[in-house]
């Protein structure tokens, strides 16, 4: 089956590495959102099988935005990632719902694996 | 006693005596029987005198002295067989009243509002309006008012009773003004106020029931308390002196002051003693610091009342520049020369205190700039951080994957190598720009490559309002004055093109031996202000630290001007 994809990051430089490694990998990125309120919104719309949620956006932080999604649309694969590494977050990111992979380790192989795993 | 004071003296012992001499002579009566009546006119006299020899600016003596004139002068035109002169002797009675009553309203400093001077002017007004039905008496040989009606009837009757009742309403107003002013007053007022006020006030009372009587009401009122009236009239100067006298006292000796200020005295105790000087236990005192401000014995800002309250200001000076005020109660206003005195005999004290509070004001500044600047340093770190991760390690994570996919295209052999790389390659350009204006806003490092004047020029290039720059020759000067006076100019120009909406701007700099200043000026809309948390805050400190300083001159309309002045010796 086709997978899709929407990404969630404010940094345009890496939203447009991931669209290339994730097509790479045979998904089809669908969406691509600067914010928390646009991610909410555009997962809702298009019902993605996976999200890829930066941690830090401007308006709000990737957990809330995960907590909200694993209730609204739990059809999506929710992926956190950061240039932070997973111990900095502590507590937060081992209570979240979504999975983490820190940016410097994305690969499309791990990507597929989660979502395959959610499937 | 002064020259002046000797001489006033000498006319009126002149006059009292031509006017004792006169009532002596023409009146059929004892000088000892006449004593009474003229000792009080003499009294009035004396007792403006002496207050005029202390208090010259008061309308006080002026009033005692009119008083007693015009008490004197009746006495002894009444007894002159001439209805003319009998006349003006009749009227010259109540008019010593009116001025009395005035005397009693304007006590200690003056009418102060237009309805006092208003209520003042009654008696006189009744004093006019009353010559028609003026009386001498009941003797058959008495000299007649050339003016006269009968006040037993038809119009005269009238007229009297009409008489009578318009003064009983002015006595009501001149009771209720004296009433109200001791219930407002402060306890210094009250000090000032005590035998006058309320013995005014008991001869109005007792002078209304009179008038009650008069007009053939029941009142109850005996012969008795018309003595007590009587009594009251004659001791009035007395009443007013003592007045004086006592708000004077009260306040303390000046020279007792200057002792108990001969030693070493812990803050707060120059307070004290002003308070126990100026009888005002609520004086306090405000030191003018550097800038205008003004601080009290521990450092802390103080407002400055305005004029209008109960609360009064009396600068004071010392070798002719102002060191600080008092801040008084009003009341104390009525002897300038009693605070100035206090003032004077406090001024080396003074000027210590203020010495103390300008060190400790300086260190509450000191004080909470270096909080501020270590606040701007931090809030600094975290902006870098922030724009590390941000900016150059987001790039950098995508230059790493990009590299990394790249390899394994390579690896496998099938793929966009080329795509790949050209994507790491933009990735890491653009991570190198992020890099140089991160550090650039870190250090101006231009100043240390072109120096000063260059490195505010290239500021002035990146202006979107058209700057000119103009210079001394600027020798070698400390880093710590260069990038100050960077700084000054980068904000400056910042906020001109942000919020001045100007259409050019100077920049001027000189270096005139030891001091370096630099300004700013635009031709915008101005309003601009040093506010808490803001750039030119931080330039404030950063001057101060430096010994510098900074001054915003802004009016609405008229452009900005922000100076700076530095020690670069």
């Amino acid at each position: 089956m086709l997978r899709t994809a929407v990404i969630a990051d404010d940094h345009c430089g890496f939203r447009a590495t991931a669209r290339l490694l994730l097509e790479d990998a045979g998904f089809e990125v669908i969406g691509e959102v600067a914010d928390g309120a646009g991610a909410l919104s555009t997962v809702a719309a298009l019902r993605p099988s996976l999200l890829l949620l930066d941690v830090q956006l401007p308006d709000t932080d990737g957990f809330s935005v995960a907590a909200g999604l694993a209730k609204t649309t739990p059809g999506t694969v929710v992926v956190l990632t950061s240039v932070r590494r997973a111990a900095e977050f502590g507590d937060r990111l081992a209570n979240s719902p979504a999975a983490f992979i820190p940016k410097v380790e994305l690969s499309g192989d791990a990507l597929v694996t989660i979502v395959k795993g959610g499937e | 006693m002064s020259a002046r004071g000797r001489w006033m003296l000498a006319v009126l012992v002149a006059a009292i005596v031509t006017t004792g001499i006169v009532t002596v002579l023409l009146r059929d009566k004892s000088p000892l029987a006449l004593a009474p009546l003229f000792s009080a006119g003499v009294l009035f006299v004396v007792a403006g005198v002496f207050v005029a020899e202390h208090r010259p600016d008061s309308v006080t003596p002026r009033l005692l002295i009119a008083t007693g004139l015009a008490w004197l002068t009746a006495q002894a035109l009444v007894v002159i067989p001439n209805a003319v002169a009998a006349t003006i002797g009749l009227a010259l009675l109540p008019l010593s009243l009116a001025l009395l009553a005035h005397l009693a309203l304007a006590f200690p400093s003056g009418l102060t509002s237009r309805t006092e001077r208003i209520i003042a002017s009654l008696p006189y007004a009744l004093v006019v309006v009353g010559v028609p039905v003026m009386e001498m008496g009941d003797c058959a040989d008495c000299p007649r008012n050339v003016f006269g009606l009968d006040i037993d009837q038809g119009l005269g009757r009238a007229w009297y009773v009409g008489l009578l009742a318009a003064t009983l309403i002015t006595a009501a107003c001149f009771l209720a003004v004296l009433v109200r002013r001791w219930r407002l007053g402060s306890k210094a007022a009250r000090r000032v106020l005590l035998p006058v006020v309320p013995g005014a006030c008991l001869f109005i009372v007792i002078y209304m029931v009179a008038l009650v009587s008069e007009l053939g009401l029941p009142t109850g009122l005996g012969p008795r308390w018309a003595l007590v009236a009587l009594a009251l009239l004659a001791v009035a100067p007395l009443v007013f002196l003592a007045g004086l006298l006592r708000a004077r006292l009260a306040r303390g000796h000046v020279g007792r002051l200057v002792v108990e200020l001969g030693g070493a005295s812990p803050a707060g105790a120059l307070r004290e003693a002003l308070a126990r000087a100026l009888g005002d236990p609520t004086v306090e005192v405000a030191y003018s610091v550097a800038g205008g401000r003004y601080v009290d014995a521990n450092g802390q800002p103080v407002e400055l009342p305005g004029g209008g309250g109960d609360r009064a200001v009396t600068l004071i000076e010392r070798s002719g520049s102002p060191i600080g005020a008092l801040i008084h109660d009003a009341a104390l206003g009525d002897d300038p020369a009693h605070v100035d005195a206090v003032c004077a005999a406090a001024g080396l004290a003074l000027e210590n205190e203020r010495l103390h509070a300008e060190v400790l004001a300086r260190l509450e500044e000191v004080h909470t700039s270096r909080a501020r600047i270590v606040g701007a340093a931090d809030a600094e770190r975290r902006r870098v951080e922030r724009n590390l991760h941000d900016g150059a390690q987001q790039r950098l994570v995508s230059v790493s994957l990009a590299v990394g996919m790249a390899r394994s295209k390579l690896v496998s052999g099938n793929g966009d190598v080329d795509g790949w790389l050209t994507q790491a390659s933009t990735e890491a350009a653009a991570a190198i720009q992020e890099l140089r204006e991160l550090a650039r806003g870190l250090h101006p490092s231009i100043l240390s490559e072109v120096g000063l004047v260059a490195a505010v020029e290239s500021i002035a290039d990146r202006s979107p309002v058209p700057v000119i720059v103009s210079a001394t020759t600027i020798e070698a000067l400390p880093a710590p004055v260069e990038v100050a006076v960077y700084y000054v100019v980068a904000e400056a120009l910042t906020n001109v093109a942000k919020y001045s909406g100007a259409s050019s701007v100077d920049v001027r700099i000189e270096h005139d031996g030891d001091r370096l200043r630099v300004e700013v000026a635009d031709n915008g809309v101005g309003g601009a202000k040093v506010r808490p948390g803001s750039g030119l805050e931080g330039l404030a400190d950063r001057l101060a630290a430096l010994d510098g300083r900074l001054k915003v001159d802004s009016s609405p309309g008229a452009g900005t001007r922000v100076r700076a002045e530095l020690p670069c010796g």
